[in-house]
């Protein structure tokens, strides 16, 4: 017993912390044009590797350094938020739609939709992910929107999971049932019985899915393929730090250490989500 | 011979241990050339082919080609000729050459050196698919080849021409009988020539090993073991250079240079010749064709300032299209003046309108400095859009004189004012641009046409002049030429990228 009372505050305590991260992260990001010092793209050639100010040589209007063009660190770490939190929620929620739509079909309708779609979704795990968002942009090019479609590919299937398991539990019970039993519309019953009690599971998934969808744009940018290459999104710096990391380790460190503290973020919150949200969560403890 | 170890019976105490070992710390050390660890070459790719008629890059296929193999004419750093496979050459007439050969070559299969074979080589590399790299024919305009004697073969080219000698030394010859009676993989594998250095071996997508051939014509050149290793990365190849593993490191860049220098090594450096430019493509958007649009390109860009930063003054930025020493010392380069870019832009009527620019990985700066290039035309009001291109797409596309806007690219490190012009004559294979002034194909005919130096000189300078005002290209700089060494080796690079380690030795 005392384990049951006592677990949920620990976890809300890190809960809090991880909302605090993507709270700082989701207002720097909306605030970017009062908060960064400098424009992101611009460069400055006389000022190129300058050192983070606490270091030799560094200087406070370059709190965090400079890169090989001279454009300021701090400045494009906090304008790429808005880069990889956009994308990354954008993707989610696309992502919650199409995942969302398919498990509630599938659960709901079973029989050959379901087998038809489940198999959709074997299809998918079974796909090396990488490679198909590899080639997806390689054949339609860059850019935010192919960059958020290809996410929302990657994420719709825990959506579409874990719906179709909750609303197999759901569609036997009684008040489906007398729904149907009155005649409710099958579309009617999907939106107003079944999508409201697997909501809060959705919005479970979702955290998840925006980290690993904030996670994979920066892999994407790291290889090449992502947004243009020189806007500043945080995997692309990392991928052009990587190539001074023993004369500048600066450029991908800041970087780095910000996609980090963000995808924990994420996590913390998902998972403080799915105790607090999900009561079997803490008794199956 | 080092002295024999004292030899003992009987059981070995600890006395009689050490004793022996007492001896044998006292021999003399294992003599030099036993112990010499091979000269280790890198490159950032492996080589794709041996064969000797498919160069596809200066470095590494064709720095082994130049090891493995002869040509008729060496090219010298500088650009100028010395004689090779051939120990002379003479002009019968505008476009009859006779090259005498060297007598008593022998391949390192034991095949002899005799001009039908020359001659068999020569065919050879006009048919696909080796016609593809080697322009023998194409680029000299050669049409026949004959063997006279058994040491002298004739040359006809179909007008006369000023880069016979130039093409030349990038025909490399091989015995008759492997290269017909082989297929062409095993070639391409396992590569036999005349050259200073013997093929050992290949590991695909590792390395390749030589050794000296010591029955070279030419006398055994000075290192035993060589190897040319693929090391993809630039920090990987610097931590090697630092840990005595290998010995000269190709693909340095200015921002690292610092970073080969440690007590094992230090940094190499010579004037580079590889022309790097941002071309400006004549078949895509209208506004690229005027050539006040062009010239207002050149001024918006402030080309000084990339050369001191980005290329950290290790190289000048380009004075012609022409390389030192043969371009005109009067021409301009154009000046940073952004007012005069826009006021050259507003005054051809296409102000503000985007362009492409286009880049691949093939140098390692490219994206920063189209980066640096891209914010310099902004700030004259036009909007450029970077886009990165797969290597293998931006050859194709500039092949194929695809590109819309602007790309970034090097030309040709060559020394040889006409073939570093033909570029910019409309019908030329490589004219990636696409730059096409009827009045300059015209002088270049006329200077092709005549035999009189003098003559000749003043037509290409017209020319030179003449493009350089057009501006085809934004003129940037001369790619810097910096390799990472190891002390032990003593060698004075190439501006060109190709690596002759058989001019090289070890320090004493």
């Amino acid at each position: 017993m005392s384990r049951l009372s006592s677990s949920p505050r620990i976890s809300s305590g890190l809960g809090v912390a991880g909302a605090a991260l993507l709270a700082v992260a989701v207002l720097v990001a909306l605030a970017a044009p009062l908060i960064a010092p400098w424009p992101p793209m611009q460069i400055d050639l006389r000022a190129r590797f300058t050192p983070p100010a606490w270091e030799a040589h560094g200087v406070l209007r370059h709190l965090l350094g400079t890169d090989n063009l001279g454009r300021d660190i701090a400045s494009r770490i906090v304008w790429g938020a808005r880069i990889s939190l956009g994308v990354g929620v954008a993707a989610s929620l696309l992502g919650a739609a199409i995942g969302g739509t398919l498990g509630l079909c599938a659960g709901y309708f079973g029989r050959g939709v379901d087998a038809a779609i489940s198999w959709l979704i074997d299809v998918q795990l079974a796909f090396p992910f990488t490679l198909f968002a590899l080639f997806l942009l390689a054949v339609f090019g860059g850019g935010p929107g192919p960059v958020v479609v290809v996410l929302a590919l990657a994420t719709w299937v825990n959506y579409a999971r874990v719906v179709r398991a909750q609303v197999m539990a759901l569609r036997g019970q009684d008040f489906i049932l007398a729904a149907r039993a009155v005649g409710v519309p099958s579309g009617r019953i999907l939106l107003r019985y079944l999508l409201p009690a697997v909501a809060p599971a959705m919005v479970v998934v979702g955290s998840f899915s925006a980290a690993q969808a904030i996670l994979t744009q920066a892999a994407l940018s790291f290889l090449g393929v992502g947004v243009d290459p020189s806007s500043p999104s945080w995997g692309a710096m990392l991928d052009l730090g990587r190539s001074y990391i023993l004369s500048a380790w600066w450029m991908a460190t800041f970087p780095g250490v910000t996609i980090a503290l963000v995808v924990l973020g994420a996590n913390l919150l998902g998972d403080w989500l799915r105790e607090w949200l999900d009561p079997l969560a803490v008794s199956r403890r | 011979m080092p002295p024999a170890l004292p030899v003992r019976s009987g059981p070995i105490t600890r006395r009689s241990f050490n004793a022996t070992l007492a001896a044998a710390a006292l021999l003399p050390r294992p003599t030099a050339a036993a112990s010499i660890a091979p000269v280790v070459i890198t490159s950032d790719e492996d080589v794709t082919t041996l064969d000797p008629h498919l160069i596809r890059n200066n470095h590494p296929i064709g720095s082994l080609i130049w090891s493995l193999f002869d040509s008729l004419v060496r090219r010298r750093p500088d650009g100028t000729h010395e004689p090779r496979l051939a120990t002379g050459w003479s002009q019968v007439s505008p476009t009859v050459w006779h090259f005498t050969l060297r007598p008593g070559v022998t391949f390192h299969d034991g095949e002899r050196l005799d001009a039908a074979g020359v001659v068999f080589n020569f065919n050879r590399m006009n048919q696909a698919p080796w016609n593809g790299e080697c322009q023998l024919w194409q680029q000299s305009g050669l049409v026949a080849c004959a063997a006279l004697d058994p040491l002298t073969v004739a040359l006809t080219t179909a007008a006369p021409s000023s880069t016979l000698l130039y093409w030349l030394e990038e025909a490399f010859i091989g015995p008759t009988a492997y290269l017909r009676d082989t297929a062409p993989e095993l070639v391409g594998s396992h590569p036999i020539g005349s050259g200073p250095y013997l093929f050992v071996s290949w590991q695909r997508g590792s390395q390749v090993t030589l050794r000296a051939n010591p029955a070279y014509w030419g006398g055994a050149p000075p290192i035993r073991d060589v190897v040319f290793r693929a090391v993809p990365e630039l920090s990987a190849r610097l931590d090697e250079l630092k840990g005595g593993s290998i010995d000269l490191l190709t693909g340095l860049d200015p921002d690292s240079a610092a970073l080969a220098v440690s007590p094992v090594s230090g940094v190499r450096q010579v004037r580079g010749l590889r022309k790097m430019h941002v071309g400006i493509a004549q078949h895509g958007i209208a506004p690229l064709r005027d050539r006040l649009v062009r010239q207002a390109l050149n001024h918006a860009v402030d080309v000084q300032l990339m050369v001191d930063t980005l290329q950290r003054g290790t190289t000048t930025r380009l004075l012609s299209v022409i390389n030192p020493p043969n371009n005109d010392p009067a021409l301009q380069p154009f000046a940073y003046d952004p007012q005069q870019a826009r006021a050259l832009l507003h005054q051809s009527g296409h102000a503000g309108f985007a362009v492409e620019l286009a880049f691949d990985g093939r140098y390692a700066d490219a994206q920063e400095t189209c980066e640096a290039v891209g914010s310099f035309l902004e700030a004259v009001g036009l909007h450029p859009v970077l886009k990165a291109y797969e290597s293998g797409h931006f050859a194709e596309t500039l092949r194929a004189r695809g590109f819309p806007g602007l790309y970034f690219y090097g030309f040709a490190a060559q020394i040889e004012p006409l073939v570093e012009l033909v570029v910019f004559t409309g019908s030329a294979i490589d004219n990636a641009s696409g730059y096409d002034n009827p009045a300059v194909d015209a002088v270049m005919r006329q200077a092709a046409d005549v035999t009189d130096a003098d003559a000749r000189a003043a037509l290409v300078r017209q020319a030179e002049g003449m493009i350089w005002n057009d501006a085809p290209w934004i003129y940037l700089w001369y790619l810097p030429a910096l390799y990472g060494s190891s002390h032990r080796l003593e060698y004075t690079p190439r501006p060109d990228d190709y690596v002759e380690i058989y001019r090289a030795r070890l320090a004493a």
